[in-house]
């Protein structure tokens, strides 16, 4: 089957809260998912993800906008039209029916031919590697079990599009990587134009062809996890995909792309995207952990600080490390190589100035 | 998200009725039965006891209650309610304390639930009746026993005994559900922190149960206010209460007009409770059922020397009230309780053979009742839940309209509506299979509604998402997860239909009668056994019954469905 592209337009709604009155979830949404492509939503619960989602799958009625899927309005289209297989977060399986009947379940309601549907739950099992699952009931399965079938139910119906929405938040850590795998192999494998959902930056890192960052109803951002990773558009981004510190700083000058920042007397060079940066300004200088270096003092150390808090991590040492008038986080890889600090050692605190920068909050 | 979408529901509009054309039809024929059987009755109650000659009259109104016996009545009816409340929630917190908290091993809490079950499925004046077989001027206990001659056994506290021991299990139910609910480990760690049992009860078991206390109080405060049977036979004369009161008016005094009045003064505690137990108590619940069953923890709450008290006492009552149903047996089978006590079936023969018209009229009813009000409640309690319409919250609160008024008002207010054009149905069996399938299908109602709940809305969504129709949604998905409620709402459709009486007795006629009026016939022409006999007929016949929708319910739970824990859950 031939993919298709999914088109919101300026998707917007509100609920009524009974305590705080009129809340806006989402707020004139646009996206476009280009067919084949997994593009995930990202952001902290209440952000508007999940209900973006609901509304694409048609659960959901927006107040105003538009949804696309290929080159069909499908905004008024209810969700039984609408050709959709979703996943649950808590997978929704039917408890009343065998696997191999949950997965039957939208052939059956399609009119599928009996031996038809026997084939193609087989296959769809062996895609998701439950073969011989068939006569078991969801009850007597195992998390990660469960969440495969509800992939498989999803799936078999070949629909055009496909949605999860937060489908590994109840997987433990270990099976959570191995089935986002799982899941990104068979999204590529059946070319499924698919939107994610997820409030887990790495699992969105790690699956995604995009992301889009959302916070309270808005996109933030799209872009690549590179993109997103390497160059935030805002403090929130930076903050919300991997680690970052936030080191308080004075503004000593400020031009169009540029600022000397003064940390405990140090004069930086810093990348500026904030607007309305004025000399005398307090600002907060991002830097990555892994931008950080650490070495044991000395005569010419300049910012010096004290290892509060260290942990081995195997593949590096994470090290929280109290400075003057800030504590930074500090990633050191190479654990085997390094010169490796103790709690409570003073240190010199190296920051890497090509990588630091300033963004609108 | 979930507070967010949890308020999905705000959007009631015509919209959706329209999209949805099976949607549509069941809501406007539920809307017709509604609107027949529910808001036509009450507002032909309400306009004979507001009119007068066609106009708009209070002088009927005011002149009863300017009596001072109607102030009597609505008095003590308040005061038996309140203590009724008390003595019953206090009764039933104690046994469903020990039940939950006594770690009873599963034989003994099973003989417990059992005994407790027998006044909730016998008709409501079994305890009257045995009441005076033990208490009565030649009762078993004062005058065989006693030698008191001329024991007054009428009259208010006698009235309280019966309806104590009769309404008690409401209040187990609705406790047992609460306390059973209270993660254990919150206990464990009062204890952790260093609380005595004492303190542990006092200022955690205590305090989270007391929204279910309220909830007792005000169900049993209903349930007496509600209840005709018991206080007819044993208030006497000395103690007036509104329903019996109504009643005299209109079968004694042939005054419909003041029969619909006092029914009307009764109406106004009755709504104020109903809407205070489902709008102020029913959200203060602060148990938590989270479904997780991950601490595996004992109770420690009571100890070894209190658990056996606790025991002790749970025994004697459950023995009171076995030895009053051994009674009941004992007084079907002789001659004449207190005066020959030879042994005899001639009761059974004359209800078999006599009485036969009436079971047979009774078992139609009931049968009928129960097809219709199982459907009526779980289509109702389906669609209030489950979809969005306009009209959906003045739908669910119509709906319980009958379930939480006395019977005495609903029987009025049918004997009224339905005995002129355009609607004459007194003297047929659909007046009595109406009235119960809206009074007693609520029931249906709420379990489906309860069930309801505890169904993730995701899995019928994901029934949508793969293509289904709401219709197939609801046949494949939603069906066979409320098919216990559907059986339990049968259950009590049926069992209320062969038990009650305060509604039916004004609708019963020649052709159709039913055992519960035969009951009181007989009873007031002192024979005794007869009405023993039909006693037992129905207390047998309902435990049949319950005993087979168990089982049924018991097979139907496939893997993964939802239980359903009591017929009478709360």
């Amino acid at each position: 089957m031939k993919s298709v592209n999914i088109k919101l337009e300026n998707l917007t709604k509100t609920y009524i809260h009974q305590l705080k009155g009129k809340i806006s979830a989402v707020n004139g949404v646009s996206l476009e998912v280009e067919p084949g492509e997994l593009l995930t939503l990202l952001g902290p619960s209440g952000c508007g993800k999940t209900t973006t989602m609901r509304m694409l799958a048609g659960f959901e009625e927006p107040d105003s906008g538009k949804v696309f899927i290929g080159s069909e309005d499908v905004t008024d289209q209810m969700a039984n039209q609408r050709d959709i297989g979703f996943v649950f977060q808590n997978y929704a399986l039917f408890p009343h029916l065998s696997v191999a009947e949950n997965v039957a379940y939208g052939l059956k309601v399609r009119g599928v031919d009996r031996n038809e549907i026997g084939r193609r739950v087989d296959e769809a099992l062996q895609l998701v590697k439950l073969e011989g699952y068939q006569e078991q009931f969801p009850h007597q399965m195992s998390g990660g079990e469960q969440q495969r079938v509800a992939l498989a139910r999803a799936i078999v119906i070949k629909p055009k599009v496909l949605l999860l929405d937060e489908p590994l938040s109840n997987l433990d850590a270990k099976l959570r990587i191995s089935t986002r795998g799982e899941i990104r192999r068979l999204q590529k494998a059946l070319s499924i134009s698919t939107l994610y959902v997820t409030h887990d930056q790495e699992e969105a890192m790690a699956i995604s062809d995009r992301i889009i960052v959302m916070n309270h109803g808005d996109i933030i951002q799209i872009g690549t996890a590179e993109e997103l990773y390497y160059n935030p558009k805002t403090e929130f981004v930076a903050k919300f995909i991997g680690a970052i510190n936030a080191i308080p700083s004075k503004i000593v000058s400020s031009s169009d792309e540029e600022a000397v920042a003064d940390i405990e007397g140090e004069k930086f060079k810093v990348r500026n995207f904030r607007k309305n940066v004025k000399p005398g300004d307090s600002a907060d200088v991002l830097l990555r952990p892994e931008a950080v270096r650490l070495k044991e003092v000395n005569p010419e150390s300049k910012i010096k600080g004290t290892v509060v808090e260290r942990a081995f991590l195997g593949d590096r040492v994470d090290y929280t490390v109290a400075a003057e008038s800030f504590t930074i986080k500090v990633s050191l890889y190479d654990s085997f190589g390094q010169v490796t600090f103790k709690c409570d050692q003073e240190v010199e605190i190296i920051l890497d100035e090509k990588r630091m920068k300033i963004l609108e909050r | 998200m979930s507070v967010l979408t949890f308020k999905r529901k705000n959007t009631d509009t015509l919209g959706n009725l329209v999209k949805d054309p099976a949607l549509l039809t069941s809501v406007i024929v539920i809307w017709m039965f509604l609107a027949l059987f529910v808001l036509f009755p009450i507002f032909k109650i309400l306009s004979i006891a507001f009119t007068e000659g066609g106009h708009f009259e209070l002088s009927g109104l005011l002149k009863i209650l300017g009596k001072k016996y109607t102030h009597i009545a609505a008095w003590n009816s308040i005061l038996l309610g309140t203590l009724v409340g008390i003595c019953g929630t206090a009764l039933g917190f104690f046994f469903a304390f020990t039940a939950v908290r006594a770690n009873l091993s599963k034989s003994w809490s099973r003989l417990l639930d059992w005994a407790i079950i027998l006044p909730l499925i016998s008709p409501p004046f079994t305890m009257a009746i045995t009441v005076i077989f033990s208490f009565g001027p030649r009762g078993l206990i004062t005058y065989n026993l006693l030698g008191l001659e001329h024991f007054e056994v009428y009259g208010m506290w006698s009235t309280l005994f019966a309806e104590t021991i009769t309404y008690f299990p409401i209040s187990y139910i609705t406790l047992k559900g609460i306390l059973g609910g209270i993660d254990p480990t919150v206990e464990d760690m009062a204890f952790s922190l260093g609380s005595s049992r004492w303190d542990v009860f006092r200022k955690v078991t205590f305090p989270l149960s007391t929204s279910g206390l309220a909830n007792s109080f005000l169900l049993l405060f209903a349930a007496s206010l509600a209840d005709f049977a018991t206080p007819l036979i044993l208030a006497g004369n000395g103690f007036p209460l509104l329903p019996t009161e109504a009643f005299l008016q209109i079968t004694g005094l042939f005054d419909m007009k003041g029969g619909a009045i006092l029914s009307f003064i009764l109406l106004i505690p009755s709504l104020a409770v109903f809407f205070l137990q489902r709008y102020w108590v029913g959200r203060r619940n602060l148990v938590t059922i989270t479904g997780k069953s991950g601490s595996q923890t004992k109770f420690k709450s009571v100890g070894n020397k209190t658990r056996y008290l606790f025991l002790f006492i749970c025994l004697l009552t459950v023995l009171f009230i076995l030895y009053f149903y051994i009674l009941l047996l004992y007084a079907s089978m002789i001659e004449a309780f207190g005066a020959n006590n030879t042994f005899t079936l001639t009761h059974y023969k004359a209800i078999f053979t006599r009485g036969r018209e009436v079971i047979k009229d009774t078992l139609i009813i009931s049968i009928s009742g129960m097809l219709l009000g199982g459907l009526y409640g779980v289509v109702v309690g389906y669609i209030t839940a489950k979809k969005k319409f306009f009209s959906r919250k003045f739908m669910e609160i119509v709906a319980m309209i009958n379930y939480a008024l006395p019977g005495t008002i609903v029987g009025i207010a049918y004997l009224i509506a339905f005995n002129k054009r355009p609607i004459i149905l007194t003297g047929t069996a659909l007046i009595i299979i109406f009235c119960n399938v809206s009074k007693y299908g609520a029931n249906g109602i709420r379990s489906t509604v309860a069930i309801l709940q505890q169904i993730h809305p995701g899995i019928e969504e994901a029934s949508v998402s793969l293509g289904a129709s709401s219709i197939y949604t609801f046949r494949r998905i939603t069906v066979p997860l409320i098919l216990p409620g559907l059986f339990s709402g049968l259950g009590i459709v049926f069992i209320r239909s062969m038990t009650a009486i305060s509604a039916a007795i004004f609708l019963v006629s020649l052709n159709w009668n039913l055992i519960t009026v035969s009951i009181l016939e007989n009873m007031t022409e002192l024979h005794l056994g007869v009405s023993a006999a039909f006693s037992v007929f129905v207390v047998i016949t309902v435990f049949i019954v319950i005993t087979g929708i168990s089982f049924v319910l018991k097979s139907l739970r496939q893997p993964g469905a939802l239980r359903i824990t009591s017929l009478f859950g709360a």
